[in-house]
């Protein structure tokens, strides 16, 4: 699978967030997007997922523009957004009632990436009480659960402790390993260094291959 | 579709519920006003509920709860259509097709819209069973199913305006064309009986138009969300 991002281009309000991307990304590799507050990291996330339209040039998966049919990204899931579940439901229920609009999993799949995520524990607690750390691993389990082709991350780790942090860098090399393409954008390069195979930093729009 | 209908009936629970409530006791309030009258039921529950504006007979507390009901209804749709393209796309785009996406949301907008509208016709029957006298007849009937297509008509239309100005930086065009919509839509409502036909016909035309035109323009409507 190829994901090419070519001559992309992105402005709000005549101010340039992306200046002539080109990238060419492809199955089992972790690509690491990195780069200060507001450059852009998660604008061309959010483009690569469909949720916006680029000013000018074009995203293509295995050579089709997906966005012309005004669709997001095919197989493909993401935690870009802080995670949304709902309150008064448990972890494992958001889990469950999400994985019922595709219906591809079972509660077995579900209960496994649970448990990988250490998450067994809090799985009976409504959402609503669950720390920002476990907000966010629920929001990755969300991510995996569904076995996708892409996964896409922006800031995975924020919030998460270091033990569960070091789960999470193992799980992602193990999708990799699949041949999944992932793409994770962090503004600590530390986190991006260990991870990825190829390194993109954005700065002033423009996008610098550093590794 | 499942999500979709959990997800925004949990939604109006937590964050609406007192909005509703408060749109089902004005309209009892307003019945208790007229419940010495010497007038029919129907007439009590029109001139409670602002179903029956005459413009010969100007009454501001009328115009006051006509507003007040139809906008507590444009509000819910605008809500419930906007929550999720601001909050929801990593859970939710990823996994589902735009148009299914609006046709589970409309279908929800719908089904709210018919079980408050049916509540709010309860409470004042079931206020006028207690308080007053209440003599049946199929008038009645025709009201509420009048109502409910006019305020099925009066969101979706609203919701396509929206849709239409959503780009416009100026937040005062809303309020403009919004206003504007008010003033020239008729208000006897149940005077509309007699059109239900060519009001359902409009009611469909403009909900088909809403899918073309959020089909072609959502994420540009994600954007603008955004940066506002």
């Amino acid at each position: 699978m190829i994901l090419e991002i070519k001559n992309l281009s992105k402005s709000f309000d005549n101010n340039m967030v992306l200046d002539n991307v080109n990238l060419s990304l492809t199955s089992g590799k972790i690509y690491g997007i990195i780069g200060r507050n507001g450059s852009g990291k998660s604008v061309l996330l959010k483009i690569i997922c469909g949720y916006y339209v680029p000013s000018s040039g074009e995203v293509l998966l295995d050579g089709k523009d997906y966005m012309k049919n005004f669709e997001f990204l095919p197989n493909a899931r993401a935690l870009i957004e802080k995670p949304s579940f709902l309150p008064d439901l448990t972890g494992f229920e958001n889990l469950k009632l999400l994985a019922s609009i595709q219906n591809r999993i079972d509660d077995n799949d579900i209960l496994r990436i649970i448990d990988k995520l250490n998450l067994s524990s809090e799985k009976d607690k409504i959402y609503a009480k669950y720390s920002l750390g476990t907000k966010q691993k629920l929001g990755i389990a969300q991510v995996l659960m569904e076995n996708p082709d892409i996964i896409i991350l922006d800031e995975p780790l924020n919030g998460i402790e270091k033990l569960t942090a070091e789960k999470i860098r193992e799980i992602l090399k193990e999708e990799k390993e699949k041949g999944k393409l992932i793409i994770i954008a962090s503004h600590i390069k530390e986190d991006i260094d260990f991870l990825a195979d190829e390194v993109y930093e954005i700065d002033s729009g423009k996008v610098i291959k550093i590794k | 579709m499942n999500f979709i209908l959990k997800n925004d009936f949990n939604y109006l629970k937590k964050n609406k519920i007192k909005l509703l409530l408060l749109f089902l006791l004005i309209n009892v309030i307003s019945l208790t006003l007229h419940l010495t009258e010497e007038i029919p039921s129907l007439e009590k529950i029109m001139f409670s509920n602002a179903t029956n504006i005459l413009k010969d007979e100007f009454s501001i507390i009328q115009y006051i709860i006509f507003l007040f009901n139809n906008i507590v209804f444009i509000f819910l749709i605008l809500d419930l259509f906007i929550k999720d393209l601001n909050y929801e796309l990593d859970n939710l785009f990823m996994r589902i097709k735009i148009f299914k996406w609006m046709f589970t949301k409309f279908s929800f907008v719908i089904i709210v819209t018919i079980v408050l509208k049916l509540l709010e016709y309860l409470s004042l029957f079931f206020c006028l069973y207690l308080l007053s006298t209440i003599s049946w007849n199929i008038e009645l009937v025709n009201l509420i199913v009048i109502d409910i297509v006019y305020t099925l008509s009066i969101e979706f239309s609203y919701l396509f305006l929206y849709i239409l100005f959503y780009r416009a930086n100026n937040i005062f065009i809303y309020y403009i064309v919004g206003v504007f919509l008010f003033l020239v839509i008729p208000k006897n409502v149940y005077n509309l009986h007699k059109y239900i036909l060519f009001l359902l016909l409009i009611l469909l035309i403009i909900i088909v138009a809403i899918f073309l035109i959020t089909k072609k323009f959502h994420k540009k409507m994600i954007e603008k969300l955004r940066s506002n």
